[in-house]
């Protein structure tokens, strides 16, 4: 590999400067995969407890598939008065909560589409019946919001304060797929802007709320393009982390996975997982301010999920108990928190199970209590490994 | 980045032998698993790699076959999906494009070699412009045992039936490891382009080192096959993990050092990790099916490997594609 990008990974790799969007091309252009793994993982064993992996146990719920986007690559949606369109009932609702918190969950997932007529009082009514049944919920993407501040005339901070009175706690980073205009008009020309996504969240940051990052790679995107959401994302979290004036703030972590070609788009070729390993430790050395990096076992299958975790990811995501967006588009990998906790191990780590926010929390294995000891197991020699493990990839183990 | 790396994992000394393309010796490979890190597993592979095929990834055009009578393990599920049935009826296999011809499927357990040499002669018939890969190591040490001749006589047999290269699928390269070896030194004798498989299970790569560096001492080889004990659609959490494939793919290539290629069965390792272990050691990718019924990717079911996408992910690990035929040979695509 070229010497000058060399030097520009040891030093990324050390914390003594930033990337610059122009290296940061250069790094997706050229760098060496097995240099940039090791550059974006000694980033995370800096920034992260080395020999810990974290996973949450949630569930997705995904309210109704009504949705005016139409997004080209969605096959989950049904356009407004289509007999496939739905809503769940509060009922039924009420029932995926409670099965949530007795497979040990403590947070729902919680995402629809974009709906031409219900209004910031029809979801803060939905939030409400959500909050009271005691769980975190982490609902709402940027375009739903939108779509909601619209409907409702109303200003979009406006529009997050009355949602986060009614028990909105966090906001997911979804609708984001590639942060430029190009990208966007090539995939999703009806979804929100940029622009939009940005503000939202930049709006929620500053009502004192926490929101996670993410991007769908592998579709139309240039170069410049993942450069540019990078950029974006990382501006706005250094603003959002100025504001709170030193305090933990903006997005708690950043997700990534690849396209499935599916619906009008299906006949694309989906890009393969060098590329997806690419981008998530490129993602790690850009955004130097944002801690947490998810490995996506989803997209991806296990095998490249425990990957991802020598390339920059310190946390292997949820069990998602379920999931419907992304199995609508032909992905099948479905995880038990135990499972989950196995493959952390065999890939070298210890797995600690979190809250939304990071904090540990205690693992209770509900969702698969018979399988604890048969997949999980006893392997105290593995407990050994992950500091050498760490010291290995040059940095010092805390 | 990678100096750092080699230096913290203690294997800096192994730099220098890897970026020459000497094959490590039996310890050597021990001390890279013992170091239990992908990233400097690869990176010593990943120079040994340049050394050996610089930017260059070869991969065949697989035209695979079921024959009658063959059993088809569970495991090859992925493999056979889109296959072309070779039945009674005779279905013509003329016109399509490919740059091998794979028969699939196990020999029943007592079958003599007269079955395997007729399924072979029928199969290599129905298209004798592309080498057939089938059988394993294994099954022609079975059939030699069976018949009281030696392997060397029963792969000569096979060869004049039509038989250009032995095949390989989960299990093989692990248990009767030796005897495989024995019948991979005579193929080698009788003429055949010769990939050894050499296998692996879950919490196995101390034993793979030993196997690896045993295999790539048979001057003569093509290609080293690194082959986990299950598929990744068999079984992904009994399985070997991610990590342990990026070992064993790399302690692969630091054995044959510039000899041979690397093979990374993608039906195997699943295409999504095997497009990730070109930056592993690995300079061959066996992935890409055809058939004459090539459709348009659907909604269900696993999605065919086709040429295009073969290509765009060796691509995307800044590789250089290049097709060849089962025998290791350059190829056009016709
Ligand atoms: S991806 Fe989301 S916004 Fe786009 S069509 Fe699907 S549900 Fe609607």
């Amino acid at each position: 590999m070229h010497d000058e990008l060399d030097r520009i990974l040891r030093d990324v790799a050390a914390g003594s400067r930033r990337l610059t969007p122009e290296e940061c091309a250069r790094l997706y252009d050229e760098a060496d995969l097995v240099a940039l793994g090791a550059a974006a993982h000694a980033v995370r064993c800096r920034v992260n407890d080395p020999a810990v992996v974290t996973y949450n146990v949630d569930r997705n719920i995904n309210y109704s598939n009504i949705c005016d986007s139409y997004c080209g690559f969605c096959s989950f949606y049904a356009p407004p008065g289509s007999k496939d369109g739905y809503l769940l009932t509060r009922a039924t609702i009420r029932r995926k909560i409670e099965e949530t918190k007795a497979l040990g969950g403590r947070q729902i997932l919680m995402q629809g589409g974009t709906h031409p007529e219900w209004d910031v009082a029809w979801y803060a009514d939905l939030l409400r019946f959500c909050k009271s049944l005691g769980v975190h919920v982490h609902a709402l993407s940027a375009p739903e919001i939108q779509a909601i501040a619209k409907v409702s005339k109303l200003p979009v901070r406006e529009t997050i304060a009355r949602l986060r009175d009614a028990g909105l706690d966090s906001i997911p980073g979804g609708g984001a797929e590639v942060l430029t205009d190009f990208a966007r008009n090539a995939i999703s020309p009806m979804k929100c802007t940029a622009d939009q996504w940005i503000e939202v969240h930049r709006e929620a940051h500053a009502l004192g709320m926490r929101t996670t990052a993410t991007m769908m790679m592998g579709h139309k995107e240039r170069t410049a393009d993942r450069v540019e959401h990078l950029e974006r994302l990382r501006s706005l979290q250094d603003e959002s982390l100025r504001n709170a004036g030193g305090a933990d703030a903006g997005f708690t972590a950043f997700i990534s996975w690849t396209f499935q070609p599916t619906n009008a788009l299906k006949r694309m070729e989906p890009v393969g997982s060098a590329e997806y390993l690419r981008n998530v430790a490129v993602a790690r050395l850009y955004l130097d301010n944002i801690r947490h990096h998810q490995s996506s076992w989803v997209t991806q299958g296990p095998k490249v999920g425990q990957a991802a975790l020598w390339f920059g990811c310190d946390d292997m995501g949820s069990t998602m108990i379920e999931e419907n967006v992304v199995s609508s588009a032909g992905t099948v990998f479905k995880m038990t928190s135990p499972e989950l906790c196995s493959l952390i191990r065999a890939a070298g780590f210890r797995p600690q199970q979190r809250n939304f926010f990071y904090e540990p929390v205690e693992a209770l294995f509900l969702d698969a209590p018979d399988r604890k000891l048969a997949v999980v197991g006893d392997r105290p020699e593995n407990d050994a490994l992950p500091r050498e493990a760490f010291e290995a990839a040059g940095v010092t183990a805390r | 980045m990678t100096e750092a790396l080699l230096e913290t994992a203690g294997l800096a000394d192994l730099e220098g032998p890897a970026a020459e393309g000497r094959a490590f010796t039996a310890d050597e490979l021990r001390r890279v698993v013992a170091a239990r890190n992908p990233l400097a597993a690869a990176s010593l592979a990943d120079r040994a790699r340049a050394a050996a095929s610089g930017l260059e990834v070869t991969w065949p055009w697989t035209l695979r076959v079921r024959a009658p009578g063959l059993v088809i393990p569970p495991e090859d599920g992925t493999r056979v999906s889109h296959a072309l049935p070779r039945g009674a009826d005779g279905d013509s296999l003329d016109g399509i494009a490919a740059t091998e011809l794979e028969m699939l499927g196990a020999l029943p357990a007592d079958a003599p070699l007269g079955l395997a040499l007729e399924l072979v002669r029928s199969v290599a018939a129905a298209r004798p412009d592309l080498p057939l890969r089938a059988l394993t190591a294994g099954e022609v040490a079975s059939l030699a045992a069976r018949e009281g001749r030696s392997g060397e006589d029963v792969l000569r047999a096979l060869r004049s039936a039509g038989l250009a290269a032995l095949s390989w699928r989960t299990g093989c390269g692990g248990a009767a490891f030796d005897a495989e070896l024995d019948i991979h030194r005579a193929a080698v004798a009788c003429g055949y382009a010769v990939a050894v498989p050499v296998g692996y299970a879950k919490d196995g790569l101390a034993g793979f080192a030993a196997h690896a560096a045993a295999a790539a001492a048979i001057p003569g080889i093509a290609s080293l096959v690194v082959l986990p004990a299950t598929s990744e659609t068999a079984s992904p959490l009994a399985g070997t993990s991610g990590i342990e494939d990026w070992i064993a793919c790399a302690v692969a290539r630091l054995a044959v050092g510039r000899t041979a290629r690397v093979s990374a069965d993608w039906h195997v390792f699943g295409w999504k990790l095997g497009g990730t272990l070109l930056s592993a050691g690995a300079d061959d990718v066996v992935a890409a099916q055809c058939a004459r019924a090539w459709a348009p990717p659907t909604d269900d079911g696993p999605r065919p490997m086709s040429p295009d996408r073969v290509r765009a992910w060796i691509l995307e690990a800044r590789r250089s594609p290049s097709v060849r035929d089962g025998r290791f040979r350059a190829a056009d695509l016709r």
